[in-house]
């Protein structure tokens, strides 16, 4: 039982990153219906800039989180301008061809990312300076790393700033109503190109943010956006792709899920969990928990 | 085919066929080689994405699962090489049924995300079913092909074998899509509800296409399997579905010839780029995002397009 | 009316909703062999989903589809095209990026036996079978004018043009039995009586037609029978005289409340 509640532990903290991720996919699909696949090198670029800015300049640490944000979010937005408008103009009128290409352009933008942080930071794992006390928190037996705390803590703070962003600002309400029909939006006076560099830019910075918190928890790879991005969608389709509610309440299950199999099983299946998962999800239940299927139109 | 097409076919095969009688060196050969087995791949997949459009980032593993079949039985269990190649094509095709099927409702994203996660599936399988697999060191010293006791092993006599494999494939690859039952792929991919108003079976033709794909994939393993003679989990990871995919965009998808022209450039930028050393994936990267960009319909289908705006201003 | 007596197709007490939303309620009706029958109503009034439910598009909540003999409801929409039942869509659904030629040849194998092995290896019977079809082709492309369009991608043709095709592949599957869905939208009245002429003589080449269409002058001229429908009902099944002298109609159509 101790084990469990210590994984559970372990479960939560995970699960906020996920939930971070699936956020970040979430928040292009529900405006522009597209997946970012560089979503996995934007969080691996978080992890990286976290080190640096807390080791190399000496940031404190929340500093660091908001730094990194706000730079990633850049780096997205100018993602955005170069990769992803031109083929948007270039293919309105097929939309189809345009979902593909822009598969194929995130993905050049992947392999070009990761080959960048792996010419900066090296091939090797870097590892997270030591930033939090190295004196765990300790309640009946059950021993968690003070990290954890700040992981959970720093993603629940930041899915509230985004609750607060779309709800509250005229710039979110923006983002929502283009989300909803881009046609009335643009009627109603919003920048559609204005929302799209936006929606990249907040995709970005939350994804990064997700990156750092991992990075806070272990270490820093190139490639380690290819192992999160799988998992944060699955985390985004359990809850309903395109849902901002069903991003968080899904990454919290998913990390949850693993905790308890590795758990109650082996830590061999824990990678195992999150494919099963998103193959079935897929199978029978696509639109994820919190939203209902659709009839097309014919 | 028209008689013209026919022309062109036996020019380029007989052209290449020469290229070992030139003094080629064999690491070009072998590097040809391999453009050949890709073309085999990226033309079913071709079928199943440009043309059915259907995404797959998960083909590394049938390519996977017709290299270890063919690998393992002829080096195990001492199989010739035409056993291992049957044995490597069915066993791609009953997986690609096993994964088709269910994938039938997916589209877009969503395919793209779960064709991943079955290819990392298998790739974990290569990994860990060890006694079977050898793990992540693979397996080593697969033989050479043979057929009718005649044994392919040299670079020339490889070169050979897998023109002739490709040649085949392209011959009933091309027949397919030039044919009127061709037409269907591409109905299923512009309208799958005009097609099924038309009587076509939008769900058997997806399966064919997927089929068709794997048992192509299937064959391609295997010949990769016996040119290498050794084989590993790292060399079938996502980077290797997503190559193949790439190939096919850089080609043309949905073109006739996408598949040859992708596998000749991709193999050939990623062998040139070498000379760039820690550079040359940075700068893959940059001319993948810029190719999509200025040349969204690949080569072949670019070049189509000039040669039609061409005709029609002199017409 | 009459009885199952000589009916190609009759179509009793469907009904369909969405999310609430009555889309179709209790329609019967019944279209003999040879006749060109006419679905009229307001926008919204529930004849395209009568299309999608006969087509198999959508499944109907309750009612029943007879069509020469066969229950077409619960059949998958290509089954009950390769019964001989054929249609245009509203919204176009050309193939776009494939040649008028292409099109047409997609629609030619609604009966076609051959097989994807026989397709690779390019037998006899492929040969032959195209061969065929291409001389189909050739007739339906005359037919509604298209010849010279034949090599031109779909995308790339003029409205009518696209519809026309529509019509013509429709066609080409061998249907006995054919939907059109508004054929004669967004065309100039030149266009238009091109699509009657078209419509005749389909109907005397012996394919019966049913057909949405808001253009008045059209349906009257070339209407063997009328249906109107509104808020998903049936409002009137009848004669053009007849129709056309119907209260609840003209109540429907200049929409005077109450
Ligand atoms: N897939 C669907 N989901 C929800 N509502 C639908 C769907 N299809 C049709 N409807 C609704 O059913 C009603 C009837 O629509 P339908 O398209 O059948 O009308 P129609 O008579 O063809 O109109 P129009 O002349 O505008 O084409 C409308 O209120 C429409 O919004
Ligand atoms: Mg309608």
């Amino acid at each position: 039982m101790l084990e469990a509640i210590q994984q559970a532990a372990t479960g939560l903290a995970i699960g906020s990153v996920y939930a971070l991720v699936a956020l970040a996919f979430s928040v292009t699909v529900r405006a522009l219906n597209q997946i970012n696949f560089a979503t996995g090198e934007l969080f691996m670029l978080g992890a990286y800039l976290g080190i640096t800015l807390t080791a190399t300049i000496g940031f404190p640490f929340w500093v660091a989180v908001i730094a990194t944000a706000i730079a990633v979010s850049v780096i997205g937005v100018l993602f955005e301008k170069i990769a992803y408008r031109p083929l948007f103009r270039a293919n309105a009128g097929h939309p189809g061809r345009l979902h593909i290409l822009i598969i194929c352009s995130t993905i050049g933008t992947s392999i070009f990312l990761q080959n960048a942080a792996m010419l900066i930071w090296g091939a090797q794992a870097l590892p997270f300076p030591k930033v939090f006390d190295p004196e765990p928190f300790r309640f009946q037996g059950i021993v968690i790393p003070v990290e954890y705390f700040w992981v959970t803590g720093v993603a629940m703070v930041l899915m509230g700033a985004l609750n607060v962003f779309l709800q509250g600002t005229w710039i979110g309400k923006g983002l929502r109503a283009a989300a909803q029909d881009r046609e009335t939006a643009a009627l109603m006076g919003v920048s559609l190109p204005a929302a799209d560099s936006w929606t990249f830019g907040v995709s970005a910075g939350i994804g990064a943010v997700g990156g750092l918190l991992i990075g806070a928890m272990s270490f820093a790879y190139p490639t380690m956006g290819a192992a999160f991005v799988l998992k944060g969608f699955t985390a985004a389709i359990m809850g309903g792709l395109g849902s901002i509610r069903g991003a968080i309440v899904g990454g919290f299950l998913l990390g949850l899920a693993e905790s308890l199999v590795i758990a109650f099983i082996s830590s061999v299946y824990k990678d195992v969990v999150a494919f099963a998962l998103l193959l079935v999800f897929l199978q029978f239940r696509p639109t994820g928990l919190l939203l209902k299927p659709v009839q097309t139109r014919v | 085919m028209t008689a013209r097409h026919k022309g062109w076919f036996i020019f380029v095969v007989l052209a290449l066929a020469v290229v070992p009688k030139l003094g080629t060196n064999p690491y070009a050969l072998h590097v040809l080689s391999l453009v050949g087995i890709y073309a085999i791949v990226t033309m079913g997949l071709n079928l199943v994405f440009g043309y059915t459009g259907q995404i797959s980032l998960g083909h590394a593993a049938y390519f996977a699962v017709g290299a270890y079949t063919s690998g393992i039985l002829t080096l195990q269990l001492g199989a010739p090489f035409a056993v291992g190649m049957i044995a490597a094509v069915a066993l791609a095709v009953v997986l690609g049924l096993l994964v088709g099927i269910p994938s039938l409702k997916l589209e877009g994203s969503y395919l793209a995300m779960a064709t991943i996660g079955f290819g990392e599936i298998v790739k974990m399988l290569l990994v860990n079913w060890e006694h079977v697999t050898g793990g992540p060191a693979g397996i080593s010293r697969i033989p050479h092909p043979g057929i009718l006791g005649f044994t392919f092993n040299t670079a020339d006599a490889k070169f050979y074998l897998i023109l002739t494999f490709s040649a085949v494939a392209w011959l009933l690859y091309a027949n397919l899509l030039m044919s009127h039952y061709g037409t269907r792929f591409i109905a299923v991919r512009d309208s799958a509800k005009a097609a099924a108003g038309m009587g076509i079976d939008v769900r058997r033709t997806k399966i064919q296409a997927f089929v068709f794909s794997t048992a192509y994939a299937g064959m391609a393993g295997a010949l990769y399997a016996h040119l290498n003679r050794y084989i590993a989990p790292d060399a079938f990871h996502l980077g290797e579905s997503i190559n193949f995919l790439l190939i096919v965009v850089v080609g043309g998808m949905g073109t006739l010839l996408g598949p040859l022209m992708g596998s000749a450039i991709i193999v050939y930028l990623r062998e040139s780029l070498l000379v760039l050393k820690d550079y040359n994936m940075l700068i893959f990267g940059l001319i993948l995002m810029v190719l999509m960009v200025f040349m969204p319909r690949g080569l072949v289908g670019s070049a189509q397009l000039l040669v039609s705006k061409w005709r029609r201003r002199r017409a | 009316m009459a009885t199952a007596q000589g009916m190609m197709l009759e179509v009793s007490a469907l009904a369909k909703n969405f999310a609430g939303v009555a889309a179709v309620s209790d329609v019967s009706f019944g279209v003999s062999e040879g006749e060109i029958v006419s679905l009229i109503g307001p926008n919204g009034a529930g004849k395209t989903s009568v299309f999608n439910m006969i087509t198999g598009f959508y499944s109907p909540d309750t009612g029943s589809i007879q069509y020469a003999g066969c229950e077409l409801r619960g059949l998958e929409p290509f089954r009950i095209a390769r019964l001989g039942v054929a249609r245009t869509f509203q919204n176009l659904e050309l193939f776009r990026d494939m040649t008028v030629e292409g099109n047409m040849q997609v629609a030619c194998q609604c009966h076609s036996p051959i097989s994807l092995g026989a397709a690779m290896f390019r037998s006899a019977a492929v040969r032959r079978r195209e061969t065929e079809d291409a001389e189909r082709i050739a007739r339906l492309v005359d037919a509604v004018g298209l010849r010279q369009q034949l090599g031109s991608m779909a995308s790339q043709l003029s409205y009518g043009a696209q519809r026309r095709l529509e019509i013509a592949r429709a066609m080409a599957t061998g249907a006995r039995l054919l939907l059109l869905d508004e054929p004669t939208a967004g065309m100039s009245p030149a266009e238009v009586d091109e699509i009657l002429d078209l419509a005749k003589k389909v109907r005397d080449s012996g394919v019966t037609i049913l057909l949405i269409e808001h253009n008045m002058n059209l349906v009257m001229r070339v209407s063997d029978r009328i249906i109107v429908m509104d808020h998903g009902m049936k409002i009137a099944d009848g004669e053009p005289a007849q129709i056309r002298r119907d209260a609840r109609v003209r109540q429907a159509y200049l929409g005077t409340a109450g």
